[in-house]
This record gives structure tokens, C-alpha cells and sequence, in this order.
């Protein structure tokens, strides 16, 4: 199957005041391939870069280094127009990315409005066909989002991404501001949408049982690097980087003895990412670090299909 | 110390409390021991939220369950029970009868129909 979207060696750094040569390197090395109908689930504590990843793939945030390719043309190669016509962005919270100023049709067409010559009323109708889409009454149209609940506006941020007929959807922290109950529609809504228009998604998230639903490949980030990447199953059930085993330990989810019995971090604490420590970036919270951890930095090695930047 | 933990996050609220108190519309509809309302919940919203969690052994291809339509618009309440229209167990009086919260199993719940 074709690879939608390929990235390569992404760096996004972002340059601090404390010198020159300082960079916080959010995105450092980091390489992954999403094919058609599939969903790649990202994970990783606050600040390991898995919004700067959403964002540098839109396009908001400029990438220092590496390559993006949308089947096989280049980031570079296509105007913003055709960019955000392979990729579009859902976001976390549903009031805050909304324009409170605008009706729901224009919300949802704005992105049509402006990347294409249609009409207003051609762009009205497509943005009830939209609405019907993602299980929201046409009727609505004309109202404000205030007036819509959590998951409905949701539903209407999604509408929003899907009327440029995107490849590939981002969707950052979708469901962490809705109810466990809401939640399970929009998972719901996305599967479905998913199936029906062959979309791939990119699913940021912090909830390990949401995205191992989910998602068909995961990617687990630490400090802006990647710690282990492989199909879902495989890193869930068998994972073998420690941050992975913490991970799905701190969430209470697996019957797994070896995770259960994890030892602890060194560390809770995430070091800073102006100064990474040395080697594995990990080894400073790692319970099974050797003196070796901190001398070089581990290459991703190859385990039965997953990644894992480990030499233990 | 004593903690309040405000949450919806089930998972978390499961770990950490030993009570837990479930709300909707305003009202409490279940509460008791947190062990034995996740484990056999009473009323049809708090068994809602629990089958709506995806688990670790979920399967995939699998539908998630989920409790369909919205909270009731507070300033309009509906008769009766205020869950009604979302209940998957609701019975003929349900919209007549105003549940009051009663002891049943060790636990509190506001349902005339218990599971």
C-alpha cells in the first residue's frame, strides 16, 4: 500500500536567548510513514513535542531540518493550498478553536471559502452536507457555537477538517476535554469517517486505552525523540523500551506481569529539554540505566518490526 | 487530608478515591464505596460511562459503547427521571415518577428501575 505521508529526519529547534548555539530541540530525528486508512497514535508526557509534530506537519511551525513528502511530492514542491488539501488539523479543545463570531456553516466553509473559488451558496450547502456527515442536524447551521454541547462542537471541528477532502487528518488531543461518554461517540464517529472517505489519521493523545483502540501504529516520544515505534499490538502487549513499559504501568491498563512490576522512576520529573542529558535522554529517570546509557546516544534498532532506541 | 477529587476521568478517579459520587443534570445518581460502584454499578448512567471506556481488551472492529444524545437543558428539565431519554433500561413510568435517592446494595442510587 502507498505511504500518504512520509516524514523524514524531522528537526524542528527552537532557538532560546541563552546563547547562539542554544535550541531546544522539540522534533529531533524523527522519521515515520502513515498509509492509506490507518492511524498513527503518538505518545508521550507533556513536552515531549507531540504538538510541535502536529504543528510542523501543518505547516504553522517551520521545520529546521528533514523532509515531509504528501505521497510522493515534497513539503516544499506544493503551494499551502494544495498542502491543506492533503492535511488538516482537529484540535483539542472544541470552544477554543472555534471563531465564537462565526455561524457553524461558516466555520465549517471558511477553509472552502478561501482555498477554492466556490460560492457562498454552494459552500453552505456542502457545509450541511458536512454537518449531516459527521451526525449533526443540518438545521444547525445558523448557530453559534455557544450553543452547541462539548461533543457537538467537536463533531463541528472535524466537519471543519473534512471539507477540503484532506488525506491525512491530525487530531490532537480530540477527545481529552469531552466525557468519558462523549469520548466514545466521537471515537465512534472517527472509525466510521475513517472507513467511508479512507482517511489516515495522526492521533495525539495521553490516554494509552483511547489510542490503543484506536490506532494500528503507535510512536512513543521523549523529548522530542523517537523512544519506540511499531504496530500497536506489538509495542502494547510486548513494548520493549523502558519508557514504554512506564508508560503503560502509570496507566493502569495491562495484565502484563513485567509491566505491573516495573520498578519506579529515578526521576518523576521531565528534565529540561534546554539541556538533555547526555546518551539516551532517558537515562537520568531510567530504573534499569547502566553507566553505558549515558555515553552515546542509542540508535533504533530493529525488534521482530518495532523500533526501539534502547541498548538494553 | 481529606481530598475532594473532581474528575471524568474514570480511571484516575478509580485509583485514587475511596468514595466516589456520580453526578447528572445536577443531581447525584450513584454513590458509595468506589470498589463496589465500578465494580457492579446500579444505575444505567454510572454502567454507561463505565462501557464507554475503551479497555486494553477492547476489540477493535468493536463499536464503543456509548450513551447516545446529550445532558438535558437545565432550564427546561424533563419530568421524572432527568436521565430518562439516554437510558438504555427505561421503563413506562420512568418520565412520571421523580426518582429519590435510596439505599440499595450498600450504595446510594436515584433510579426506580436498578440494574
Amino acid at each position: 500500500m502507498e505511504n500518504v505521508l512520509t516524514v523524514k529526519n524531522l528537526k524542528t529547534y527552537y532557538p532560546v536567548n541563552k546563547g547562539p548555539n542554544k535550541f531546544v530541540k522539540a522534533l529531533d530525528d524523527l522519521s515515520f510513514t502513515i498509509k492509506k486508512n490507518q492511524t498513527l497514535g503518538v505518545v508521550g508526557e507533556s513536552g515531549c513535542g507531540k504538538s510541535t509534530l502536529a504543528k510542523t506537519l501543518m505547516g504553522l511551525e517551520k521545520r529546521t531540518g528533514g523532509d515531509i513528502f504528501f505521497g510522493d511530492k515534497s513539503f516544499d514542491d506544493i503551494s499551502s493550498k494544495e498542502r491543506y488539501g492533503n492535511i488538516q488539523m482537529v484540535f483539542q479543545d472544541p470552544l477554543d478553536s472555534l471563531n465564537p463570531r462565526k455561524k457553524a456553516w461558516q466555520i465549517i466553509a471558511d477553509p472552502l471559502l478561501i482555498n477554492s473559488n466556490v460560492s457562498k451558496d454552494e459552500a453552505l450547502k456542502k457545509a450541511k452536507e458536512l454537518m449531516e456527515l459527521v451526525g449533526l442536524r443540518p438545521e444547525g447551521a445558523h448557530k453559534y457555537p455557544h450553543m452547541f454541547s462539548g461533543g457537538q462542537r467537536q463533531r463541528l471541528g472535524i466537519a471543519r477538517a473534512l471539507i477540503l477532502n484532506p488525506k491525512v487528518l491530525i487530531l490532537d488531543e480530540p477527545v481529552s476535554a469531552l466525557d468519558v461518554s462523549i469520548q466514545a461517540q466521537i471515537l465512534n464517529l472517527l472509525k466510521d469517517l475513517q472507513k467511508k472517505m479512507g482517511l489516515s489519521y495522526i492521533f495525539i493523545s495521553h490516554d494509552l486505552s483511547v489510542v490503543n483502540y484506536i490506532a494500528d501504529e503507535i510512536l512513543v516520544m521523549y523529548l522530542g525523540k523517537v523512544s519506540e515505534y511499531g504496530p500497536a499490538e506489538q509495542v502494547f502487549k510486548t513494548p520493549h523500551h523502558p519508557y514504554t513499559k512506564t508508560l503503560l504501568k502509570s496507566a493502569h491498563i495491562s495484565n502484563n506481569d513485567e509491566i505491573k512490576n516495573f520498578p519506579k522512576l529515578k526521576d518523576a520529573e521531565l528534565p529540561s529539554p534546554l539541556n538533555p542529558p547526555s546518551g539516551c535522554s532517558f537515562h537520568t529517570r531510567c530504573p534499569l540505566a547502566t553507566e553505558e546509557c549515558e555515553k552515546a546516544l542509542p540508535p533504533l534498532r530493529d525488534e521482530s518490526g518495532t523500533l526501539v532506541r534502547c541498548i538494553l | 487530608m481529606s481530598v475532594i477529587f473532581v474528575s471524568h476521568d474514570l480511571s484516575v478517579v478509580k485509583d485514587i478515591t475511596d468514595r466516589i459520587q456520580v453526578m447528572y443534570a445536577g443531581e447525584i445518581i450513584e454513590t458509595g464505596l468506589t470498589d463496589l460502584v465500578i465494580k457492579s454499578p446500579k444505575h444505567p448512567y454510572t454502567k454507561g460511562l463505565l462501557d464507554s471506556i475503551p479497555s486494553f481488551q477492547t476489540t477493535k472492529n468493536k463499536e464503543l459503547f456509548s450513551i447516545s444524545g446529550i445532558v438535558p437543558d437545565l432550564n427546561q428539565r424533563p419530568k421524572g427521571c432527568q436521565f430518562y431519554a439516554r437510558c438504555f433500561n427505561k421503563q413506562d413510568d420512568c418520565n412520571i415518577v421523580t426518582p429519590k435517592i435510596a439505599n440499595i446494595d450498600d450504595r446510594d442510587v436515584r433510579c426506580i428501575h436498578t440494574l
